[in-house]
């Protein structure tokens, strides 16, 4: 039976399935006489729809703005080189220019989604007796006389425009744009054509291009095959991480397409995945697992599995956690340090929470909106869910939203517990209702029954926004910026952890291989996350940090010496220091291989080997061996397991994804 | 030079009329819409013509629904698109005029979310694939069907319900 809100029934009916989709979906349909009638149904309102829609007028620019349009094509065909110039710049008016820059950029995403990359000139100007600036674009590639032409036909006799000169923004990126900036506007040419409209002053601030993509995933080179007489030992600092897995998904399911090799980091796509480890039952706050079966994609090799389980904290330990997220969804949070930041920093926070705590979701755009109530842990894919759903596309209202979020936070108050509101945000308040001092007001007061604000900015380029620095002051909390992942674990894994838990720090592994019984082993992924040996026993070398619950996955692939029996293989060794040690403490443990055949690994085993194996290819590493796409749907549709958040499956989904761009 | 470009008089042709009906219905007014529109196609002429010129509709429609949603905001009218989620999760009921005016389905999808309404125009006004749409909106294609599903099921279910109450009358 076909549920009759499975969006692939329209998909269907407006022939939008991908054959192969189609073909699976129409098998359904046979056996579906309810679900035909449903398309049959929708087909039906989709030609009345199409037909009344089409009656709508369409109505055509004015012959002026044709004549323009015309113009510019003629003139595009004489003098444009493609993509000769790749920033923007604004015109600013005296009034309403202080966020110009957020607005600005927020206007200009889709453009550049779109594939322009051209400048544009922006025009504020003040409309006499109105006190809202009135803004007019003008496309850079006019020249200046052309410009100034604009400005005036949009002006008004009553407009108070003044030019003045240029600024650049400093911007560590823009430094191609000033140059380019130099040239276009250099020279007297410029201070003519601008001052030409003297009384008239504008500051022209040019902003940088289109947010330069910042996964900058420096491609670490694929781990090799290390010779065991020589170097016995693999050390490594744990990491915790799953963006990659997060990346390679959008790139697969938004573009259809693989992911770029350099973005694909294979342990962080093991650990994305939740496995059924046993959690210590010693004084250790993690317990170990080893594993070894034979390799799927090199016959005769060993892959040796090493899991760390972080203990669930107890609840003893912390109080309970009420948090509320705040998450500004408006249209300048849509690039990829944004929005899409703020989704896998606050999956990371989420990822550490007890079932016992509390998550709820609240944003603001253009209207405020509870997009998931507060939520037990119990039901963390839920609360991954509805974060994962979240798209930005709306204007900036914060002040609603800030007053939602503290309704909710005080609705499931927990006495005694954390309690507080995480506001995420590009700083980007253009359109608040509240006065500051309110806001203020309000956050001060909150503070004060114990909802405290933590604020952390994002996207910003660099500079802190007053605005959110002073709600989070009087909130009682701390505002931090987060660029990068690696800040938002700093920040959220790190410093949250002061009201969460990190049960162990600067957590090491060391795989001592026998070389008795070794050839050669190779560490599958962390590449960026190699420990010289000797640094294991260094307490003062920084490592990786075990949240409460956290589990840690590595690969091996290894190679035995020739005729070694199954026996004594390696011995792990792994250090780590009390959340507020400072000595390290040591646990070892011997693993011998008892030489089963991968077919008799355990589910998790087999399903962490296709997750490498999808990473391998991916990467187009040279160590993929008989790695293939179609392998690694075959292991893994082989080693679903149990798989209760559905991650399994999801991940076979996207194989068949890759298997279909490929 | 070659001083015109035809390909450009061609696109304005094709797509002055559906640009316009579709940014009016972000802006509210003709004129802006127009300002909009015309902004669009110079910035167009600026395109190298190969690298636009597979997915022009898709860009245009693009390039026009940034524009008009940063105007908009700008002019201070909150009723911003919000993002799916939102809408989803908005007004199932009918707005009281889409009741009012029965089963005109022009009136019915303009009592729909916002956010569904526009996958609703942009598909079956003027024609656009998911995945444009999805590349216009920055939906993902996902929630694009997901979108258009549940606004034909709203339709659906409005158009039955005005039927029933006409049919109820004695």
């Amino acid at each position: 039976m076909i549920d009759h809100d499975d969006p692939r029934l329209t998909a269907y009916a407006l022939g939008e399935l991908a054959p192969t989709e189609r073909a699976a979906f129409e098998a359904l349909l046979n056996y579906d006489p309810a679900a035909r009638a449903e398309v049959e149904a929708i087909r039906d309102l989709g030609a009345a729809l199409a037909g009344r829609l089409a009656t709508v007028e369409r109505p055509r620019l004015s012959e002026v703005q044709r004549g323009r349009v015309a113009r510019a094509a003629a003139a595009s065909g004489a003098s444009r080189s493609p993509g000769r110039l790749a920033w923007v710049a604004a015109l600013v008016a005296v009034l309403g220019a202080s966020s110009i820059h957020q607005r600005f950029r927020s206007g200009l995403e889709g453009a550049f989604d779109a594939g322009t990359d051209e400048i544009e000139t922006r025009i504020t100007s003040k409309i006499g007796g109105d006190e809202r600036p009135r803004e007019r674009y003008v496309p850079t590639f006019l020249t200046e006389e052309e410009k100034t032409a604009r400005l005036l036909v949009h002006g008004r006799p009553d407009d108070e425009v003044r030019l003045d000169h240029f600024t650049t923004i400093a911007d560590p990126r823009s430094q191609r744009i000033r140059e380019l900036l130099d040239v276009e506007f250099s020279g007297e040419s410029r201070d003519q054509g601008l001052r030409r409209n003297d009384p008239s002053f504008v500051r022209l601030n040019a902003l940088t291009g289109p947010p330069t993509p910042r996964g900058e995933h420096a491609r670490a080179n694929d781990n090799t095959f290390v010779p065991a007489a020589d170097q016995p030992l693999s050390t490594f600092a744990i990491d915790v991480d799953t963006a990659s897995y997060s990346l390679v998904r959008r790139h697969l399911r938004r573009q259809g397409a693989l992911p770029p090799p350099d973005v694909v980091r294979i342990e962080e796509l093991l650990n994305a995945f939740v496995y059924d480890l046993a959690p210590p039952t010693g004084e250790h706050p993690f317990a170990a697992h080893v594993e070894a079966a034979g390799c799927p994609w090199a016959p005769g090799r060993r892959l040796v599995r090493v899991a760390l389980k972080g203990r669930d904290v107890d609840l003893d330990r912390r109080p309970r956690a009420n948090l509320v997220f705040l998450i500004d969804v408006s249209g300048s949070m849509a690039p990829a340090d944004r929005l899409p930041l703020v989704k896998q920093a606050l999956a990371l926070l989420v990822a550490q929470l007890r079932p016992d705590d509390r998550v709820a979701i609240v944003v603001y755009a253009g209207a405020s909106g509870l997009v998931l109530d507060s939520t037990p842990l119990s039901r963390r894919a839920e609360v991954l869910a509805a974060l994962e759903r979240l798209e930005a596309g709306g204007s900036t209202n914060g002040g609603a939203g800030i007053q939602l979020a503290y309704d909710v936070a005080a609705r499931h108050f927990v006495e005694g517990g954390v309690n507080r509101v995480v506001l995420c945000s590009d700083g980007d308040w253009n359109v608040g209702v509240q006065r500051p001092a309110d806001l203020e007001a309000l956050i001060a007061e909150k503070a004060r029954g114990n909802v405290f604000l933590t604020v952390l900015g994002f996207g910003m380029g660099g500079y802190r926004d007053a605005t959110l620095e002073r709600l989070a002051d009087r909130g009682n909390g701390h505002y931090a910026y987060v660029d990068t992942l690696a800040e938002a674990r700093r920040v959220l894994v790190d410093q949250l952890q002061g009201t969460l838990v990190t049960i162990a720090k600067d957590v090491k592994v060391q795989v001592a291989f026998d070389p008795a019984r070794v050839t050669a082993w190779r560490l599958i992924g962390y590449e960026n996350r190699l420990l010289a040996a000797r640094d294991f026993d260094d307490d003062r070398k920084d490592a990786g940090e075990l949240g409460a619950g956290h589990a840690v996955t590595a690969l091996y692939e290894v190679e035995p010496a020739p005729g070694a029996a199954p026996g004594p293989l390696l011995t792990l060794r792994l250090r780590y220091k009390e959340p507020e040690g400072q000595a390290s403490r040591l646990l070892e443990a011997a693993f011998a291989d008892d030489g089963r055949a991968f077919d008799r690994a355990s589910a998790d085993l087999r399903f962490a080997a296709a997750v490498a194996a999808f990473g391998m290819v991916l990467r187009e590493s040279p160590h993929r061996g008989a790695s293939t796409l179609a392998l690694v749907e075959d292991l893994a549709g082989g080693a679903l397991g149990r798989d209760p958040h559905g991650q399994r499956s999801e991940f076979l989904d996207l194989v068949r994804l890759a298997r279909r761009g490929q | 030079m070659s001083g015109e470009q035809p390909w450009i008089h061609d696109v304005l042709e094709r797509w002055e009329g559906p640009l316009l009906r579709y940014t009016r219905s972000i802006t509210g007014d003709l004129e802006t819409a127009r300002d909009v529109v015309q902004d669009a196609f110079l910035r167009l002429c600026a395109q190298p013509r190969e690298r636009v010129e597979a997915r022009v509709a898709e860009w245009l429609f693009t390039v026009c629904r940034h524009r008009a949603l940063d105007l908009r905001r700008k002019e201070g009218r909150m009723t911003e698109l919000p993002p799916a989620t939102l809408a989803a999760a908005a007004s199932a009921e009918p707005a009281p005029t889409a009741v009012a005016e029965g089963r005109d389905l022009l009136a019915l999808v303009d009592g729909l979310p916002p956010g569904q309404a526009e996958v609703v125009r942009l598909r079956f006004q003027e024609g656009l694939s998911y995945k444009e749409i999805a590349a216009v909106t920055g939906h993902s294609v996902g929630n694009v069907g997901f979108l258009l599903h549940t606004a034909l099921k709203g339709l659906r279910a409005r158009a039955q319900a005005t039927e029933q109450v006409e049919g109820c009358a004695p």
